[in-house]
């Protein structure tokens, strides 16, 4: 909770260096969630983040944000002819996301870089 | 294209060279003639090696932009498929584990990806199977594909290709809790019979397979599927199933047991995905708090995944005390890097024990400290599908004296790995590692094997036992756990061990060269199956 509220406050001092926006409380970042999404909102989703992977293609779940306002996405596990992982051992990186909500606004973080990309048409619940 | 690149370099030679002989014979008496440069690519001497540095990156077709994972340009350069086969050569002679065992072939005579193909060994293990049966490309921005930790897209099914010829048989192992598949009530060995009104165990029609495939292995979610399936009681269940992206749970039927040998945890876990690190930590302390004593680890169904969950999950087992000191499993690289990973100039270090938990956002250990049962025994259920990392668990628990009791049947013999590597858009997997566990063992390439005799090390203690599918997972009278069961009370396999088959002569079945055979299974998740080469496969095969 306390590193969420951390979290939040330091995103926001983010923003305001790159954007200049006032320190009012509609301003504030908050760590969000969903309460509903459609298929649209989630390619929505999918395509911002693939944009920051140079157009790689991105798969999210169905319930994306809905009980989290952190995803992490990482490399597809691919099977060989014969069924099996093709790479069974291995320690690859992650990619994590966050959903915020910025007075009517949500924003799709990207925690490796601090980007943030507001998302249009979606609704999102602050959750803290 | 190759060919006529090439064509065009032994033209533009054969010409200089008749030049310089005319040339040569008029040099007195008129103008020099203009010097043409002399092709100074690399070539092919059979056993002299250029370094692979000098040969990356120099494509046939170059890639321009961005790489997405880097953001920093692409690194390629116009270069030839000669280059490429080349680069493949060096890099194989450099990093490849049975760099020894290749064959120095002229790549002249194959394409790239034919080239990578034969760049392996062809020994056997002692069973006789290819001691080499993971050698793998495919396209880079394919390899690139992300996804959410734990999401698989489709219907849920886990899926068991029991028999891949007509008459086929698809039979569900499980599905995946609050996926459309659990939703739709389709129980553990459900065996499909029709798929959209097409009689999936016996059509030979290569439109119905098509069709088939498409049904099964769904490009989008959305698409609606229905199913008739036999159920192990006889019963006919008829459900239409819609594809979705839905989140895997990989640690399953956690539960504490009341048997005659104690207090006995048990937890189906299917795959090593960072997701699971919690699932794990909460079952451990639940083992803690119901004072468990025996524990059984259901793996039959984990491919592998990540190495450090690999490595928590045996501390887990074993705790500080056993693992103090001692590791999870250390790299064997080939000859020619004894000390250092050839591929990142490192000191080899093993891979600790870790007893922390890991921010596997940011990659750092936590202060945490897991749970730990701290046994000196437990039991590993096993198949064929069980796989890698899951190997590497029962491996690292050996190498540190505890016990594995291993229930169920062959693993599939990976103590390998590789560092998948880009050259020119395509990804390659050659071998570049062994796994070997404190004990410096780590030889077991045709699996473990459970055998209530064991011999060798890559022979288990344990018993013997075909996949029950007429119960469900995690109920005590599946065969397999029934099984363990039983050993942990008399310290030996019941008789007999083996519960039926899916169907009497359907096990094993599955080796058909009939272009008519369902490929084997999980690629299903992904792709399809029933050959006739239905879809292409996300993950290209070897040419």
């Amino acid at each position: 909770m306390q590193k969420r509220m951390l979290t939040g406050l330091w995103a926001c001092a983010s923003l305001v260096v790159a954007s200049g926006c006032a320190q009012t409380s509609d301003n504030e970042l908050y760590p969000a969630t969903v309460n509903t999404l459609t298929n649209k909102q989630k390619v929505q989703i999918e395509r911002v983040i693939s944009d920051w992977f140079g157009g790689t293609k991105v798969t999210l779940a169905d319930d994306v944000f809905k009980n989290s306002s952190l995803v992490t996405i990482e490399r597809r596990g691919h099977l060989d002819s014969q069924g099996r992982l093709v790479d069974g051992r291995h320690n690859n990186q992650a990619y994590s996301f966050t959903l915020y909500k910025k007075g009517t606004q949500c924003l799709l973080s990207n925690d490796g870089t601090g980007q943030k990309i507001a998302l249009d048409n979606l609704e999102c619940v602050a959750t803290e | 294209m190759r060919l006529s690149k090439l064509a065009a370099v032994i033209v533009a030679t054969i010409s200089f060279s008749g030049l310089t002989a005319c040339g040569g014979g008029s040099n007195s008496s008129g103008p020099a003639p203009t010097p043409t440069p002399t092709p100074t690519g690399p070539s092919w001497q059979p056993g002299v090696f250029a370094s692979a540095s000098s040969l990356e990156a120099k494509c046939e077709s170059p890639r321009t932009g961005i790489e997405p994972f880097t953001g920093q340009q692409y690194p390629d350069e116009a270069g030839s498929s000669l280059e490429e086969k080349l680069w493949l050569r060096s890099w194989t002679n450099e990093t490849y584990l049975w760099y020894d065992e290749v064959d120095d072939n002229n790549p002249a005579n194959y394409s790239v990806l034919g080239y990578f193909d034969q760049l392996k060994t062809t020994a056997t293990t002692p069973s006789g199977t290819p001691k080499d049966n993971f050698h793998f490309y495919q396209p880079t921005d394919e390899y690139n594909e992300l996804t959410q930790s734990g999401v698989a897209s489709g219907y849920g099914f886990d899926w068991e290709f029991v028999r891949n010829t007509s008459p086929r048989e698809l039979v569900v192992r499980f599905a995946e809790p609050g996926s459309p598949a659990d939703l739709a009530g389709i129980p553990r060995g459900a065996s499909v019979k029709l798929v959209n009104g097409i009689d999936f165990v016996n059509t030979n029609s290569s439109t119905d397979i098509d069709a088939l495939n498409d049904a099964l292995f769904p490009a989008d979610n959305g698409t609606t599927t229905s199913f008739v399936f036999e159920l192990v009681n006889g019963d006919e269940l008829a459900v239409d199933v819609t594809s979705a992206d839905v989140q895997v749970s990989p640690v399953q039927h956690v539960q504490v047991l009341d048997t005659p040998a104690g207090r006995t945890g048990y937890f189906q876990f299917n795959t090593f995905i960072r997701t699971a690190q919690y699932d794990l930590i909460d079952a451990f302390d639940g083992f803690i708090d119901e004072n468990v004593t025996e524990l059984v680890i259901d793996l039959r169904y984990n491919g592998g995944g990540l190495l450090s969950l690999a490595s928590q999950l045996s501390y887990m087992v074993a705790g500080p005390a056993q693992t103090n000191n001692a590791y999870f499993e250390t790299l064997q690289f080939n000859d020619k890097s004894p000390n250092r990973d050839p591929v990142t100039g490192n000191v080899i270090q093993p891979t600790p024990f870790y007893s922390n938990e890991i921010d596997y956002n940011a990659g750092r250990l936590l202060s945490a400290v897991l749970p730990s049962l701290s046994l000196t025994r437990v039991f590993i259920l096993t198949t064929g599908s069980s796989c890698s990392a899951s190997e590497s668990v029962i491996n690292a628990l050996r190498g540190i004296d505890v016990e594995v009791v291993q229930i169920g049947s062959t693993t599939c013999g990976k103590p390998y790995g590789y560092y998948p590597t880009d050259n020119c858009g395509t990804t390659y997997f050659s071998i570049q590692f062994q796994g070997i566990n404190y004990k410096g063992f780590g030889d077991y390439a045709d699996g473990f094997i459970p055998t209530e005799t064991p011999n060798y090390g890559y022979e288990v203690p344990g018993c013997a036992v075909d996949d029950d599918f007429s119960h469900p997972l995690g109920d005590p009278a599946e065969g397999m756990l029934s099984t363990a069961l039983a050993y942990a009370e008399t310290g030996s396999c019941p008789q007999p061990v083996n519960p039926a088959p899916v169907s009497p002569d359907a096990v094993n079945a599955q080796s058909s060269e009939s272009s008519l055979a369902i490929e084997n299974p999980l690629t299903l998740k992904e792709r399809l199956i029933l050959q006739n080469k239905i879809n292409e496969p996300i993950v290209t095969e070897q040419e």
